[in-house]
């Protein structure tokens, strides 16, 4: 599936980057829609490679010290944009310095990809609200949404099976309108102690 | 008794003719000497003591010859000898008889010699016969009696009216006489007093014994005028004992059961008791009655009847020593054994809370307390350690008790460090005549790790259930996840398609060849990645049992048409010959697309694993089915992999050595669609040699499959 997707992105941008002859505007418009679902198609596999190595066991993190916030406000930019069209405010509170241990480049684009979905299927107009607490180490998200809202996603797979490679886990509970998403943090506790001299 | 005369008689069971010849000789012997018994008593002995005498005779060689076809008869080796002893001594009377009909009427004569030897012989038969396995019993018999002879002995002697001479071998016999015979006597009262007495043989045997004695002891007394030897009662009496001698010896019921050794019974012991002390009384008295000249005499009998009450009791005190020698070694044995049982043995008090009177140590090893703590309560109830949380365990026990039933119950007990054990206990009440409970007799076991085991088992067993109901829910789950991430992966795919469309749509000609050739092959990768996700979504589906059939009436030959025409360009590509040829037009009852899914798997495998050669794929109807043939010439499937073929994503070895793409889902799902149909596939295959590949559909009727419903909609 990565041969074939990857194949028929490489493709499509020889084509895109006029390599191999012009193209009008129109076929650069359509192209380069192809092309961006080209690319959502490639994470896809990517994501779907992830958690099918995560669930064997096979998956090899590159850890490092993390920081929710910083994290969180990375994933949140990426969405903001989507979000603030939708006039879905983003809340975020942060009791303190949240420090964990992760494969940060790998959770960066899983909680991108987490967030993106929880801000596609908040409400128009309600908040997501999301918490940091220090101890224990979690996250939760809690918005508004209509039916169906929480259901298993290849984002939330993802994050979940990531998570729990890291010790942590990843808790939906959907009660009426609202969805709250639970991110249980964890590491190392050695890598932890030695936090406050790194921060 | 009538009943063993006929016995005798008829010899039922005798095949040897000597015995047989004796028996009867035995037996017309003893009715001669009855009879000529009979006819002295009744002529008043006309001819003298010669018909007496010859009456004994007969009588006694009678009973000889009955004791020795007893003694061949008999198979036990000790009855063996006794008879035989017997039988000599029936023959010493029978001597002694003729002797003294022969007119010897001296005193001492031969005749008492023979009469006392065959008293002394019948004495020694008994004697070799009584003591078997009691010996010390036996000699207290004897110690017992031993007063008794010696006092009827002196009594006699006093009593015949014979100075006390001194002559040793008119003393001898004279003396004797009472000896044998009363020892004889008293042996008799021994059978008498047992339980044997009820055998007819032995009966007979006493009374043979018995009878005679008397007559000899009538002899023997004072003022009886034996020389006048008239045909006297006593006589017949003699002749009589004889011949109840005899018949003993003939019975068959002499068997060696008969011949037990003399157990002291309760009856027998109270005849002894009484013996000794009589014999002592009499013997203190007797100088009372006897002349002077026999006091020094009843004196030294007297002091020897105290030597034997004295060894007597050294005897008794031996055997009683014997007997608690014994005793604890039986206990010794009894503990040894209980004790390697792998459990406890008990009996108490048949109702809570269950006092022990006997407790064998293996409970420490139960309960951890010693048994002694339990023996009549001494320090703790048995009831104390059971578990009270398993109430029912009494009333059970209770229950049973009262049905009069053994018991089996499983209950927990609490062990001496806290911990609960598991106990099996089995028992029976014994009860006394009047049917009350009086013990419980039983068994502990510790069960523990048997109850563990089972526990141990029961919780895998939950837990086997909670796994394999996880394992549902985790199947759940992925059937979802796949389903998904289908949908996931349609999207862009299919959007990606649209724009491809759009722009050979807008440009078909100002497209460069190169631009087209990229822009094929992004065509023909989202299309492949397509059917790909199409296929996991076909497995996804058919594993949670959610394959619906769209059914619709369906021309096969059509389908086979449109399969064929869709993998001509890869067959011509590679120079294959692709051919269908259709026997008949069919029409079926059948989901159309999953069916053009079928075919084209089957089709475009066959091209796919033909490096040359020819694809045919054939239509026709056989019977009620219809049959749809894929051939082809190509690689071929080794026997070894071909069970494995409709393994999903099992890919043949010869495909992978030589790159031949594919997913290994393309015949699980063929399969599963001709299932689902309600028919069939089969592959015929050789390597190198072409594969062949066989679809069986029902032309009758295809059961269509919405969701987990299935119904018979075409018949």
């Amino acid at each position: 599936m990565a041969t074939a997707a990857e194949t028929l992105q490489s493709h499509l941008e020889f084509v895109l980057d006029e390599r191999v002859g012009p193209l009008s505007r129109d076929q650069r418009r359509f192209l380069d829609v192809a092309c961006r679902h080209g690319r959502r198609l490639l994470a896809l596999v990517e994501d779907l490679r992830t958690v099918a190595l995560a669930e064997a066991g096979e998956l090899e993190l590159e850890w490092s010290l993390c920081d929710a916030e910083t994290m969180f406000g990375a994933a949140i930019e990426k969405v903001w944009p989507v979000a603030h069209v939708g006039q879905t405010p983003i809340d975020v509170s942060v009791a303190g310095p949240v420090w964990f241990n992760a494969d940060a480049e790998r959770l960066l684009r899983a909680l991108t990809e987490l967030m993106e979905q929880v801000v596609e299927e908040a409400r128009r107009g309600t908040p997501i609200r999301i918490e940091l607490a220090g101890e224990p180490r979690r996250v939760q998200i809690a918005y508004e949404a209509d039916a169906r809202a929480g259901e298993q996603s290849l984002a939330l797979s993802l994050v979940d099976s990531l998570l729990r490679l890291q010790g942590g886990g990843l808790d939906v509970l959907v009660e009426g309108d609202t969805v709250l998403l639970t991110l249980v943090l964890a590491g190392d506790e050695a890598l932890l102690r030695v936090v406050p001299e790194a921060a | 008794m009538i009943g063993a005369l006929k016995r005798v008689v008829f010899l039922p069971d005798t095949d040897d003719m000597v015995v047989r010849a004796s028996i009867w000789l035995a037996g017309a012997l003893v009715l001669s000497g009855l009879a000529t018994e009979s006819y002295a008593l009744a002529a008043g002995a006309p001819a003298g003591g010669r018909a007496v005498a010859l009456g004994w005779l007969f009588a006694a060689l009678g009973a000889t010859i009955a004791s020795l076809v007893a003694a061949v008869r008999v198979a036990s080796r000790v009855a063996t000898v006794a008879w035989l002893v017997w039988a000599v001594a029936a023959a010493c009377f029978a001597v002694g008889a003729t002797v003294r009909a022969a007119g010897d009427m001296s005193f001492p004569s031969a005749a008492d010699a023979f009469w006392l030897t065959a008293a002394a012989l019948t004495l020694a038969g008994l004697a070799y016969e009584a003591p078997r396995g009691e010996a010390s019993a036996f000699v207290l018999f004897v110690l017992d009696a031993l007063p008794v002879v010696l006092c009827v002995t002196l009594l006699s002697r006093a009593a015949s009216g014979h100075p006390f001479d001194g002559h040793w071998s008119h003393e001898a016999v004279v003396f004797l006489y009472p000896v044998l015979y009363v020892s004889l006597a008293l042996v008799g009262l021994q059978f008498v007093a047992l339980e044997r007495w009820r055998s007819p043989s032995v009966s007979l045997w006493a009374l043979g014994i018995a009878l005679p004695l008397l007559a000899l002891a009538a002899v023997r007394w004072p003022g009886d005028d034996y020389t006048a030897r008239t045909g006297a009662l006593r006589d017949f009496v003699w002749t009589l004992g004889l011949a109840a001698y005899a018949i003993a010896g003939l019975l068959r019921a002499v068997e060696p059961t008969k011949y037990q050794p003399l157990v002291p019974e309760k009856r027998d012991r109270g005849v002894r008791s009484v013996l000794p002390v009589l014999g002592v009384s009499a013997l203190i008295l007797s100088p009372l009655f006897v002349p002077a000249e026999f006091r020094s005499l009843a004196l030294g009998f007297t002091l020897a009847a105290f030597v034997a009450f004295a060894i007597r009791m050294l005897v008794v005190r031996r055997a009683r020593w014997q007997a608690v020698e014994a005793l604890e070694e039986r206990e010794r044995r009894f503990r040894t054994l209980v004790g390697n049982i792998p459990g406890a043995v008990y009996r108490c008090k048949p109702s809570p809370p269950w006092t022990m009177e006997y407790l064998s140590s293996g409970i420490e090893d139960i309960v951890g307390y010693p048994a002694s703590d339990f023996i009549a309560d001494a320090v703790r109830t048995y009831g104390s350690v059971q578990a009270p949380e398993d109430t029912e365990v009494d009333r059970l026990i209770q229950e049973a008790v009262t049905r009069r039933e053994p018991f089996e119950v499983e209950y927990r007990v609490v062990h001496a460090d806290g911990t609960r054990r598991w106990v099996y206990e089995k028992g029976q009440a014994v009860y006394d005549a009047n049917g009350n409970p009086l013990w419980l007799d039983g068994v502990f076991f510790d069960v523990t790790p048997r109850k563990e085991a089972e526990a141990e088992l029961e919780r895998a067993h939950r837990e086997l259930g909670e796994q394999n109901e996880r394992l549902r829910e985790l199947d759940r789950l992925k059937d979802e996840f796949v389903s998904l991430v289908s949908h996931e992966l349609r999207t862009p795919l299919t959007s990606i398609c649209g724009y491809l469309e759009l722009v050979r749509d807008e440009a078909d000609d100002s497209l460069t060849d190169e631009q087209r050739r990229y822009l094929g092959v992004v065509e023909r990768n989202a299309e492949r990645l397509l059917r790909l996700v199409g296929d996991l979504l076909f497995v996804a589906q058919l594993d949670s049992g959610r394959l619906a059939l769209q059914a619709e009436p369906v021309a096969l030959d059509a389908l086979v048409h449109e399969a064929v025409e869709s993998a001509r360009p890869a067959a011509e590509t590679k120079g294959i010959r692709l051919e269908s040829s259709v026997e008949r037009p069919v029409t079926v009852l059948a989901d159309r697309a999953r069916l053009a899914q079928l075919l084209d798997n089957l089709v475009s495998n066959a091209v796919k694993f033909t490096p040359e050669g020819a694809v045919a794929v054939s239509l026709r109807p056989d019977g009620e089915r219809v049959l749809v043939e894929v051939v082809d010439t190509g690689i071929g499937i080794p026997a070894s992999e071909q069970r494995h073929l409709f393994e999903r994503f099992f890919r043949s070895s010869v495909a992978t050595e030589r790159a031949i793409q594919g997913t290994g889902l393309g015949l699980v799902i063929a399969k599963a669609i001709a299932e689902a149909h309600g028919g069939s596939i089969e592959l015929e295959s050789a390597e190198n040699a072409g594969t062949t590949f066989r679809v069986a559909l029902p032309l009758g009727g295809v059961p269509v499959f919405a969701g987990d419903a299935t119904e018979e909609v075409f018949a």
